[in-house]
């Protein structure tokens, strides 16, 4: 008797600590589900001529991420020829209300991140101009320098390169690469 | 199940008011005792037995006057045997396995010795011990394996997976996200007493959607713990790749014949580094594992109720050079002889990497109506948390997962089991469900509420030389898919009913040989990964997408089986074809899809009409007393009939052939194994061509041993023997990393059993 009074005992026990345990439910479907992981929605290039002082954009966005719907814009990069610009990168999460600036987060890790930039078609010249802390190229600045008439394309890679980075854009993996249209006149 | 045929003697012996029951219980295939069988008279107190070693129990101090015996042994039903009592009695009592005569796809009788194309036995899993459910199941006739690098991975039956195969773990329908092809079963493979894969009617009772197959993971029985004994086992296995490491252990026991309460608890520690290829080390392939389970029931005179949890974790290490940013990340990683990220060994597991919980609760009853007659009713709660961790894009960015899925599933189940073995034994049912899936994090697929309803009915029967066997389920289903656009829900409500039925017949053949046909129908719904579905593949570099029209799919199977027994060979084959309507596949889409990691290609879901069909085939020979020799084949062919291309992602012709030598004391067995090219490919629908075919050589020693008192099995086993550089079609990560390199595994098995007083 008292064996069986221990064992249902044991029992309840085992059946109220099963049940605490799937107690842990979660979201459910119908809540609007959360994304915290932080998204790359847009790219921006803003081109100082170095002359006339006058900044032009270029933009990539798609809202929604890999996948989903297709980039809502997908600016062309327009350049005078013979004209020299200083060249800034801003990468947004516009996702986010308000947009997060992920380029800061770039910067503030500046040695484990690089910008590559392949001009292909056009004949631009590309210096990057700003370091990180061991002395080797970052590239959200830069200075461009258009040297004649052409269209063709400007491929922007932000390579990811944690505890790898020597400068060259073959060690790491892709965050960013997208391929601008550039047209030179 | 079994049915039984049982000879009654009756020795006259003058004695008093008291008598004695004694007897055997032996299996009938080989006339070999059974033991652990509980032999018990109804309405007497403290009338009851076990078997021994030897099948023979004895009942005494009876009374004279009617009697009703009742015999009942794991995974049987229970038999019931009146009679007058008149003298001290002994009985013979041959059971005799229902499988043996009825059911669909298995074709040899059960014994210990023999091996089967359906069935993996405890005596095979042992030597299998430490390795991934899926794993176990490769010894099937026509499964292979579908994986995600050396941790990952999940079986491929006659050349279907994911949700076309049904994982029936328990009793009880595994539900996690099943659709992912780099989710694994989250089953702890030490629970595993038996794999079945089962594809005749008896399937019907699980799924109506298992395409490719319906696989039974089943435990040992809780039932065949006895009072007066603590029994357990504890497992401890090594393993050089990797350096793994894995103990496992149950123990069990039945407190007393006066009061029937039987408990187990189960355990799992598992913990492996990164696994090497002949050349190199995989970087971040570490694995680490920890369940438990627990298991409690009652049995009432004629009740049967059962208790059991278990609660699987894993943390699994994704292979960090097959996580790349975009497809030139990928043209490189695959031009590349070697992975691009170098490693050593580690244990530690970083990002990428995955975290899966499962919880299974799982009430039965089992009420034994009559003799003939039990009603079985199983009510399940299933928990299932699925974490993915991508690579982090900065250190700055947010730590927690990138993807984070939780499924509820509740299912309940009533069935009426009828055993009537000389006319018709049925199983009729009802079983209902309700599942939600929610998300948080990265948007692959949305969450949902899906809904079902069942009924079945399932039949056998025996009329001479011939026994048939055949099954209908019909089932209603429901999804409501929650389709949320930055902050705009949409729900999308699906229905689909639809039936399923299987029919079978067998023709003996002689003695020793049977011919056995099936055809069978099943349907499957779209999932909602294939309906809704609009995400990138991190590690294929790809984009997704469902087709939110997309109709069920409807399959019909037929196939032809032969097996053979003889006291020194056996044969087993089965031929099938199977045409699939509908068949819902990834087919690449022509325009890429712009992205700002670049233009990733898009695959699509779309249905066309497939067949598939192929041989599975199985011979086995004894030589002199103590060799052996096993051979098994497996080939499939694939076609999308519409526009007549293979399959992809279809198991090449593969073979293997094992020698051996057994005397009981000591096995010895060298395994050699050849796996083919996949030519069967659409030119340019993969990045790369299939891998080159390959040999591979394995060797397993086995034997038992004591020390004092205590029994010690031992077991050592080597794969890839001569460390051969290989890649598999199966595996997902073949673009970047060969596999698994030589590999030697220590097992030691300590049975335990302890008497104990009640």
């Amino acid at each position: 008797m008292n064996n069986k009074k221990r064992t249902a005992f044991l029992g309840l026990l085992i059946i109220t600590s099963l049940c605490n345990s799937c107690k842990d439910k979660g979201p459910q479907p119908g809540n609007e589900p959360k994304n915290e992981t932080e998204l790359i929605t847009t790219v921006q290039l803003e081109l100082t001529d170095s002359v006339l002082f006058t900044k032009s954009y270029a933009v990539f966005r798609d809202l929604d991420g890999d996948g989903g719907n297709n980039p809502s814009q997908f600016d062309s990069i327009k350049l005078s020829k013979q004209h020299t610009y200083l060249t800034r990168i801003y990468l947004l999460d516009e996702s986010k209300t308000p947009a997060d600036t992920i380029s800061n987060d770039v910067l503030s890790e500046a040695k484990d991140h690089l910008f590559v930039f392949t001009p292909s078609g056009v004949d631009v010249k590309v210096k990057i101009e700003d370091k990180d802390d061991n002395n080797l190229p970052l590239g959200l600045l830069s200075i461009w320098r258009a040297i004649s008439n052409g269209t063709g394309k400007m491929k922007l890679t932000l390579k990811h390169q944690p505890g790898v980075k020597n400068g060259t854009p073959e060690p790491g993996e892709t965050d960013v690469e997208v391929n601008f249209n550039c047209i030179i006149n | 199940m079994m049915m039984y045929c049982i000879r009654i003697s009756l020795f006259s012996q003058e004695s008093g008011c008291k008598y004695v029951i004694k007897g055997r219980v032996l299996d009938s295939s080989h006339g070999s005792p059974l033991t652990h069988v509980e032999v018990e008279i109804i309405g007497q107190k403290n009338k009851r037995s076990n078997t021994d070693a030897e099948g023979q129990f004895i009942i005494d101090g009876l009374c004279a006057g009617q009697i009703e015996l009742h015999i009942s042994h794991e995974q049987c039903e229970h038999i019931h045997l009146h009679f007058q009592l008149l003298h001290d009695t002994s009985v013979t009592i041959v059971l005799k396995h229902i499988e043996q005569e009825f059911e669909g796809a298995k074709l040899s009788v059960k014994g210990e010795k023999q091996d089967k194309l359906s069935t993996i036995s405890a005596k095979q899993l042992e030597s299998r011990k430490g390795s991934s459910i899926a794993s176990l199941m490769l010894d099937i006739g026509g499964v292979s394996l579908l994986k995600s690098g050396s941790n990952v991975s999940k079986p491929i039956v006659n050349g279907l997976h994911s949700n076309r195969v049904i994982i029936i773990n328990n009793g009880i329908r595994q539900e996690g996200q099943n659709w992912g092809m780099e989710h694994a079963p989250e089953i702890d493979a030490f629970l595993a007493n038996e794999i079945e894969l089962l594809k005749g009617a008896e399937s019907l009772r699980y799924a109506s959607d298992g395409i490719g197959g319906v696989v039974l993971v089943k435990p040992s029985s809780i039932f065949r713990e006895t009072a007066g004994l603590l029994r357990g086992e504890l497992n401890i296995v090594g393993a050089t790749n990797g350096r793994m490491g894995v103990i496992s252990g149950f123990a069990g026991n039945k407190l007393s014949d006066k009061f029937p309460l039987y408990w187990r608890i189960q355990g799992t520690i598992k913990q492996g580094g990164n696994v090497k290829t002949p050349d190199y080390y995989l970087a971040n392939t570490g694995v680490n594992e920890a369940n438990y389970s627990a298991n409690l029931a009652y049995k009432f005179k004629r009740l049967k109720t059962e208790l059991f949890y278990s609660h699987f974790e894993n943390k699994i290490g994704i292979f960090s050079g097959s996580h790349i940013g975009n497809l030139s990340d990928l043209q490189k990683a695959m031009n590349s002889d070697r992975p691009l990220i170098s490693s050593g060994f580690t244990y530690d597991i970083k990002r990428p990497y995955q975290f899966v919980t499962h919880q299974l609760l799982k009430i039965k009853n089992d009420y034994l109506v009559n003799a003939q007659n039990s009603i079985e009713f199983i009510f399940s709660y299933q928990n299932n948390h699925r974490q993915e961790f991508d690579l982090l894009r900065s250190a700055t960015a947010y730590a927690g997962p990138s993807f984070d899925y939780y499924i509820h599933t509740y299912m309940g189940d009533v069935v009426w089991v009828h055993n009537d073995f000389h006319r018709l034994s049925f199983k009729a049912g009802v079983f209902g469900m309700r599942q939600s899936n929610a998300y948080t994090g990265r948007f692959f697929i949305p969450g949902f509420y899906q809904k079902g309803l069942a009924a079945y009915f399932t039949a056998n029967k025996s009329i001479g030389k011939m026994q048939y066997e055949a099954g209908i389920r019909y089932d209603i289903k429901q999804l409501e898919a929650y389709l949320w656009e930055r902050s705009v829900l949409r729900i999308n409500t699906l229905h689909f009913n639809n039936f399923t039925y299987v029919l079978q017949a067998y023709r003996q053949l002689g003695t020793r040989s049977k011919l056995g046909f099936l055809h069978s129908t099943s349907w499957r719904p779209p999932a909602p990964n294939e309906l809704y579905a609009n995400g990138l593949h991190q590690g294929l570099a790809s984009i997704e997408i469902g087709d939110s029209s997309l109709r069920p799919e409807r399959s019909f199977n037929q196939s032809l089986t032969y097996s053979l027994q003889k006291k020194s060979s056996s044969i087993e084959i089965e031929a099938y074809y199977q045409y699939i309507n509908g068949f819902i596949n990834l087919v690449p889409s022509l325009i890429p899809q712009l992205t700002i990691r670049g233009a990733f290609p898009v695959f699509k879901y779309e249905q066309n009409n497939a067949e598939i069909y192929g041989l599975n085939l199985m011979v086995k020979q004894d030589f002199k007393k103590y060799f052996f020799s096993k051979t098994t084949a497996n080939i499939l062919f694939g076609h999308n009939i519409s526009n007549k291309h293979p399959l992809s992602q279809m198991p090449p012709l593969s073979g293997k052939t094992s020698l051996g030598f057994d005397n009981k004391k000591m096995s010895i067995q060298f395994t050699f194994q050849y796996t083919a090219t996949q030519y069967r490919y659409v030119a340019g629908s993969d990045y790369k061509t299939p891998p080159k075919g390959y040999y591979l050589m394995g060797l397993e020693l086995a034997f038992p041993f004591k020390i004092k008192r205590q029994d010690f099995k031992f077991n050592l086993s080597v794969s890839n023997l001569s460390n051969t550089r290989y890649r598999d079609y199966l595996n997902r990560f073949r673009y970047f990393a060969d596999e698994q390199g030589f590999n030697l595994t220590a097992r030691l098995i300590i049975p335990i059993h302890i008497q104990t007083n009640t």
